[in-house]
């Protein structure tokens, strides 16, 4: 039988307080200390509200994350965070990673970022986003409609992400969500995936590796994605059709983004459970994770919440219809 | 103000100039400084203005916090006329008063309408958030929210007036909804992800941006033609976000001024995004007089007119290729640098445009890229005396 869990990958909005303290912060007008005491409250009161509404796998939410790069890009020699781009159609905006040359490890500046942006998972059963080695890719088209040279893509993954994920490892997570929003934009991106291939050949911890693929249409990539080397796939199921499931593996995770991560009118628990419903008639993975349809910063804090309460909330009641429909 | 007789390369500004600290502090109950004081009494200088500007230095020489509300108002009166003053000095042919009297383009139309409630701080970049509105009720209007402005101006300003709004479009893209969404989706028990809620959505949007586009924008306008106005620009900045939405935006724009194209001029100002996905739907615009664009900011800064150099205004290719019908507002000055724009470069950029234009000046009125809100007035008035310098070059040519 299906296991039905709630996931929360991505990037989770900062409190209304710490905005204001981190605006704060950087007119002078608080300490640093202060500061990251009312982002160590965010990420608690993160975990506490999964663990509360039985989030098997809870996320920290990066609430000291700018964008899904500019902190791993101190970790790196031959990238920086370069021109504001718009994410997606949304009005918010990241700065493209631009890649200069072969990207390599900077060791060193390993324990800061876990220091800074890596916060211990309580549970030992955390789950982490990552960018996707295919996401400094795609991330970075220029004006001209280029992309920057697929091979960086592979050093990245052979070079930054083992030694990532055995770090994360260490700090509670077990499971990595690899991020990829801008995937079905890029021409080509068939030859893209193959990057993820060395991240399940060379590291050694026992991470669940799931690709995410937020605001998107995943069918045309998807056949091409159930032979990588994965535990899963996160799609948005309002951006991907209902029958694109209907040849999932069922030897591999499904996360099915059905709360709207950009909307902040609340979603009826009744109708997400009928989505569910739908979606079991197609296929009956070993887990279901139920998610947004990316991630939750699109959202003031306070809706964020709510929206996160409603997931956890609506997991937990499909589970229980779906063992009493079995039993 | 009479409108000049004229159309040919219409030199104006996009809308926002920087607040003053001696008009912002007071709002925000934080004393004022030395400093303050100085930045009044340099530009009262620097304008010529210092007998319009008597009443103001004595206000700020006697206090310096507990200004009172009638105070408050004084002083953003004299910001308007300050930053009025400042175009007019540089030599600009319409102006306005770079939105003193509005907190910004989002935040004021939508605080001064029913039917909107704030949500909280998204992010729009790195640490920086805004306070992001859902509309919770269909939008209505107590009253016309920029006559009052345009008042004060009217009393200042020696040059016609363009009064920019923010756009339909604009206000819906940067709004949650929590009213149409509930009436398509939950009402109609939609469930998610089926190709029936794509469907609402799209219905839930349309409903809204139109809903908009009467209720508030169009009464908005009729206020301002009541009062005088004779050229209003619709700003619409998110125009271009959802190529697939931009006849939705053509919709509303033609909503928002029906029946009132023959008593105004209208124009509309969009900028970075790809222009290429406005065609051809813009062409059912009704009444459009000018699209105002941002263009410098893609351009090199070498010296020239021929197609390589000027390579940030190939986008008006598609202009040039579909009779739009409507004047080029030409962006020929940065707002995101301080470096100065000299003279001859931005009369290079209004050559090469005016040479894919025919040579016809009435195809071509050269502005800024947008806003200049987040230059100093220093950099704001070199860059606009810039603007006139290497426009009135053009004009020796033209003979104008």
């Amino acid at each position: 039988m299906t296991t039905i869990q709630p996931l929360l990958p991505g990037t989770y909005p900062r409190s209304q307080t710490l905005v204001q303290t981190t605006r704060d912060y950087d007119r002078n007008r608080t300490t640093k200390e202060t500061l990251h005491e009312h982002q160590t409250r965010d990420t608690e009161a993160l975990i506490g509200t999964q663990t509360l509404h039985h989030y098997p796998t809870p996320a920290t939410g990066h609430i000291t994350w700018q964008d899904p790069f500019r902190p791993l890009t101190p970790l790196l020699n031959n990238i920086q965070p370069d021109t504001l781009t718009r994410f997606l159609d949304t009005n918010t905006f990241y700065r493209q990673p631009t890649i200069q040359d072969e990207p390599t490890l900077k060791a060193d500046a390993l324990p800061t970022f876990l220091t800074r942006h890596a916060p211990r998972i309580p549970t030992q059963n955390g789950l982490t986003t990552l960018p996707s080695p295919t996401a400094w890719i795609t991330a970075n088209k220029t004006e001209h409609d280029t992309y920057p040279n697929t091979e960086h893509a592979h050093t990245l993954a052979r070079t930054l992400y083992p030694t990532l994920l055995e770090r994360l490892h260490e700090r509670g997570t077990r499971t990595i969500a690899l991020t990829d929003p801008w995937l079905s934009t890029h021409p080509n991106p068939t030859p893209l995936l193959e990057t993820l291939t060395p991240l399940h050949n060379h590291h050694d911890t026992p991470h669940t590796l799931l690709l995410h693929l937020p605001f998107q249409n995943a069918t045309p990539h998807l056949e091409h994605i159930h032979q990588q080397p994965l535990h899963g796939t996160l799609i948005d199921l309002h951006q991907t059709p209902h029958d694109a499931l209907e040849n999932h593996p069922t030897d591999r995770a499904l996360g099915i983004g059905i709360i709207d991560a950009r909307a902040s009118l609340l979603e009826r628990e009744d109708l997400l459970i009928a989505t569910i419903d739908e979606t079991l008639e197609t296929t009956q993975p070993h887990t279901l994770y139920i998610t947004p349809t990316g991630p939750l910063e699109h959202l003031p804090e306070p809706i964020a919440r709510k929206k996160l309460r409603l997931l956890g909330q609506t997991a937990h009641t499909a589970q229980r219809k779906l063992q009493g429909d079995h039993a | 103000m009479t409108p000049p007789n004229h159309d040919e390369l219409v030199l104006h500004e996009i809308g926002s100039l920087a607040k003053p600290e001696w008009s912002v502090k007071p709002k925000r109950d934080d004393p004022l400084t030395e400093e303050d004081i100085q930045h009044a009494k340099t530009w009262s200088q620097r304008l010529g203005i210092e007998h319009e500007a008597k009443p103001l230095l004595s206000l700020l020489n006697t206090k310096r916090d507990g200004f009172t509300a009638q105070e408050i108002d004084q002083l953003t009166s004299y910001a308007s006329l300050f930053a009025i003053r400042l175009q007019e000095h540089a030599g600009l042919d319409w102006v306005y008063d770079g939105e003193q009297h509005r907190s910004e383009m989002y935040r004021y139309p939508v605080t001064h309408s029913e039917g909107f409630q704030f949500r909280g701080y998204c992010r729009s970049f790195d640490n920086k958030y805004w306070n992001k509105a859902a509309v919770t009720n269909e939008p209505s209007l107590t009253q016309p929210y920029h006559t009052q402005e345009q008042d004060t101006i009217q009393t200042h300003a020696n040059k016609p007036i363009k009064t920019p709004i923010t756009g339909a479009y604009t206000i819906v893209d940067w709004s949650f909804d929590e009213h149409y969404l509930r009436k398509h989706l939950h009402e109609a028990d939609i469930h998610p992800g089926t190709p029936q809620a794509k469907q609402a959505q799209a219905n839930a949007r349309h409903e809204f941006t139109i809903d908009v586009a009467r209720n508030l924008i169009r009464p908005n306008i009729q206020a301002l033609i009541d009062n005088g106005a004779t050229w209003i620009q619709i700003d619409e900045p998110a125009v271009t976000t959802h190529p697939d939405e931009v006849p939705l935006f053509v919709e509303a724009f033609n909503e928002s001024i029906q029946g009132l194209t023959h008593q105004c001029r209208f124009s509309t100002h969009i900028c970075f995004s790809d222009y290429n996905n406005l065609f051809p739907h813009i062409l059912e615009l009704d009444g459009c007089s000018e699209f105002a664009l941002e263009l410098a900011n893609r351009d090199s800064w070498k010296q020239g007119t021929d197609r390589d150099t000027r390579n940030g205004y190939h986008m008006l290719d598609a202009f040039k290729e579909h009779d739009t019908n409507a004047a080029i507002g030409l962006g020929v000055v940065d707002i995101h640098t301080n470096d100065i724009e000299p003279p001859n470069l931005v009369a290079d950029r209004i050559r090469y445009a005016l040479n894919l234009f025919d040579d016809d000046p009435t195809k071509i009125w050269p502005c800024t890229d947008c806003g200049l809100r987040t230059r100093t007035w220093d950099i704001s008035h070199k860059k606009m005396q810039s603007l006139v310098q290497g426009a009135n070059q053009v004009k020796q040519d033209l003979g104008l």
